[in-house]
């Protein structure tokens, strides 16, 4: 993000959510990929201007052929603070098991992928 | 050593996506009807290909971005899943011809039925991928692609009439006024630029985790696998058109393709061609099961690579495992493998523009390649590629139909 202007009032880069946030790929602490940034939750009531207080990451891959959206509790929010940088994708200072939407992938593990002889071990 | 094999990837997605299955019978028939007057679709193809082929790899080792995680930030959620199903569907097709087309190699090698050999195919597809490393992988398909160039030797063998070579290659008799012409021309456009060689070739870059001191080897790749692939469809069509075109045979079937280089080579050269395709259509199958995996899980924001422990990809695995028991039930319908790649080709001409439009966009924004942005010769050519594919997309379809496809 480098060659973005300046903010005037404050010290940081300008961003365009829509280009630099949404449809990114999010990664956890160790650069692997966890979901996709699905939507933003910001709040208009901040002083002196809006915040984005989170994240809303993908829970499934068939979300965009419904309309509308999910109830609130659904959603999966990462706090903007866990967000630690902004590149190609958007790197999260979480642990990759504390991120709710790799629960399918939790359980895929233990259940089938990880049980299938040579399935901990990397190819060679 | 590691320089000479550092084109592997190059090979291997050239070998898997212009001289599949489908391709090898597809050429064939080209061949036997028109002789080599295609060239120059394939020409167009190559040059095409090997221009998309390295933006993508570019962006990934600029960016770590894969070419579906791109898809989906550019064209947002839903374009980019009406791509990822076409996408999907179109390699799971191709998929499905490859696992047949290795079981029709391993008819004509031992004489055994095919309905055997498709089931242990898709074992050994599967065992490659869950616990062979990806390097190991490529090298030996690629290398064993590459004794496809059997065609080339028999071309040769075959003691070609220049004059009428080359009068096929200026498409001075070109049947431009047939609509079968046309259809194969976007048939061939579309199996040399399928979007599962972009996707194959981008993913790779990452197994190999290039970087950006891998521009160079990007380049290379793209720009010795991918003409090579061409020169390897091209001498199956010449040899077509010489020895079948003659005998009046029309290919429908993959003895029929390795036909010529028997008159040419004799037992030794029918054996080399038969082992090359058993090669190129194994390195097929790999491909596109990797591709149906990679696409999945990038455009979902899942771990995804064979570089991974299995059980840190556990969606990715299980996507192409799923992929492997689907084609394997379709071919168990007696579905002809050969018909099935045909269908195949000419689909994928239709989401062709939806998965360079992205390619092209991002290979110019700084945030992803820095300084290493397209040149304007290079954005030139990207635009007017864009225009043709768009053409092939809108056409693909509809010649189809009024063809009858291709009769």
């Amino acid at each position: 993000m480098s060659d973005l202007p300046r903010h005037p009032g404050c010290d940081g880069a300008v961003i365009d959510a829509s280009l630099h946030l949404l449809d990114r790929t999010a990664l956890d602490n160790e650069g692997l990929p966890v979901s996709v940034i699905d939507d933003l939750e910001i709040d208009f009531e901040s002083k002196p201007q809006p915040v984005i207080t989170s994240l809303v990451l993908s829970a499934s891959i068939f979300g965009p052929l419904y309309r509308g959206h999910p109830p609130s509790f659904r959603l999966y929010r990462v706090p903007w603070r866990s967000v630690s940088d902004l590149g190609s994708g958007i790197r999260l200072a979480m642990e990759r098991d504390d991120i709710e939407t790799t629960w399918t992938e939790r359980w895929l593990r233990s259940r089938l992928i990880g049980r299938i002889p040579g399935g901990r071990h990397a190819p060679e | 050593m590691n320089r000479y094999l550092a084109v592997a990837l190059g090979i291997l997605t050239a070998v898997g996506g212009f001289v599949d299955a489908g391709d090898l019978v597809t050429n064939a028939v080209v061949g036997s009807r028109y002789g080599v007057s295609l060239a120059w679709v394939v020409v167009v193809g190559v040059v095409g290909i090997t221009l998309y082929a390295h933006m993508a790899g570019k962006v990934m080792a600029l960016s770590g971005r894969a070419t579906f995680e791109v898809i989906r930030e550019r064209l947002g959620p839903r374009a980019a899943l009406v791509n990822l199903g076409a996408s999907l569907v179109m390699t799971l097709m191709t998929l499905t011809a490859e696992i047949g087309g290795m079981a029709l190699a391993m008819q004509l090698l031992t004489g055994i039925t095919p309905a055997v050999w498709f089931g242990i195919a898709a074992v050994v597809v599967w065992l490659v991928i869950w616990s062979v490393k990806f390097s190991i992988m490529e090298n030996v398909a690629g290398l064993l692609g590459l004794t496809l160039i059997v065609f080339t030797v028999s071309f040769f063998a075959l003691d070609p009439d220049w004059t009428v070579i080359r009068s096929q290659l200026m498409a001075r008799h070109a049947p431009v006024h047939s609509l079968s012409y046309w259809y194969y021309v976007v048939a061939l456009f579309g199996a040399a630029m399928t979007p599962y060689e972009v996707f194959f070739f981008s993913s790779g870059a990452a197994e190999e985790h290039w970087g950006k001191r891998d521009l160079a080897i990007s380049r290379v790749n793209a720009g010795v696998g991918f003409p090579l692939g061409g020169l390897l469809s091209l001498s199956i069509a010449g040899c077509a058109g010489m020895v079948l075109a003659a005998r009046h045979v029309n290919v429908d079937k993959m003895s029929e393709v390795v036909m010529p280089v028997g008159s040419a080579l004799g037992v030794v050269g029918l054996t080399i061609a038969l082992v090359g395709i058993l090669a190129a259509t194994t390195g097929a199958a790999l491909e596109t099961t990797l591709s149906c995996g990679y696409i999945l899980a990038q455009y979902a924001g899942w771990p995804w690579g064979k570089r991974l422990r299995p059980a840190s990809a556990p969606q990715f695995h299980l996507v192409m495992l799923v992929c492997l028991l689907i084609a394997l039930g379709v071919l168990a319908t007696g579905a002809d493998p050969i018909k099935v790649t045909e269908f195949s080709v000419v689909f994928s001409a239709v989401g062709l523009p939806l998965t360079y439009a992205p390619v092209l966009i991002v290979a110019n924004d700084p945030d992803y390649v820095g300084e290493h942005v397209n040149g304007r010769v290079v954005n030139g050519f990207g635009v007017v590629y864009l225009g043709v594919l768009t053409v092939a997309a809108v056409a693909a379809v509809p010649l189809m139909i009024v063809t009858g496809m291709g009769q």
